[in-house]
């Protein structure tokens, strides 16, 4: 939206604690499993209270979850 | 990709909706058109049809998936429910807006009731088909 661009690094950060599934992930932070695979897909952009549960999931920054870049034009 | 129970839900009423009403503002429009005949309590008959249809094949799936259909909608659903909404009203205002303009042909009180019935049906496609889209495409 806007020509910029929201990136995460959810995939990876799951496969490094102990290959959490879509499903666990979204257990814990009570969304849909659907809905965690549409964040990590980049099809939906989550809220910040989301984005900061997630965040707290993985123990690490919120910077180090989701990227923020401005796309090129 | 498996779907979730909300957007299974959404393809059901989209699908039910046009089989059930498809055929029937077909012979509405043979009838408007003086070549056919719609009787009396079809009008009444087909939604009773509908609704029973929709509770009888959601129960079908919540059986199938309970958990998800237990749990609230979460904030993605909750959005893409709204945006099609949004949309559905301006289909549903513009439907109403022609169903008054239509009242210059001195349509009788059940042509008028059509023309109100097929508003709200292309407004319930056209938000089933927007949430069936935001689901697949994401936003």
């Amino acid at each position: 939206m806007g020509g910029c661009a929201v990136r995460n690094t959810i995939r990876d950060l799951r496969f490094n604690h102990g290959e959490m599934t879509q499903q666990e992930l979204a257990d814990r932070i009570g969304v849909t499993r659907q809905t965690v695979n549409a964040i990590e897909l980049g099809k939906y952009s989550p809220s910040l209270e989301v984005a900061f549960q997630i965040a707290a999931v993985f123990k690490v920054p919120l910077d180090q979850v989701f990227q923020y870049e401005r796309a090129k034009r | 990709m498996e779907m979730s129970f909300r957007e299974k839900s959404a393809w059901i009423s989209l699908i039910l909706i046009l089989l059930v009403f498809g055929p029937y503002f077909w012979l509405v429009g043979r009838t408007f058109a003086g070549i056919g005949h719609v009787h009396a309590g079809t009008q009444f008959a087909l939604i009773t049809l509908f609704v029973v249809l929709e509770i009888v094949v959601h129960i079908a799936i919540a059986v199938q998936s309970p958990r998800d259909a237990r749990a609230p909608k979460d904030e993605r659903e909750i959005l893409i429910d709204l945006m099609a909404t949004r949309t559905a009203f301006y289909v549903l205002f513009g439907g109403a807006l022609f169903s008054i303009f239509t009242m210059h042909f001195q349509l009788n009180v059940w042509q008028l009731s059509q023309m109100v019935l097929l508003s709200i049906v292309v407004a319930e496609v056209v938000k089933f088909g927007r949430q069936i889209v935001l689901f697949r495409r994401g936003f």
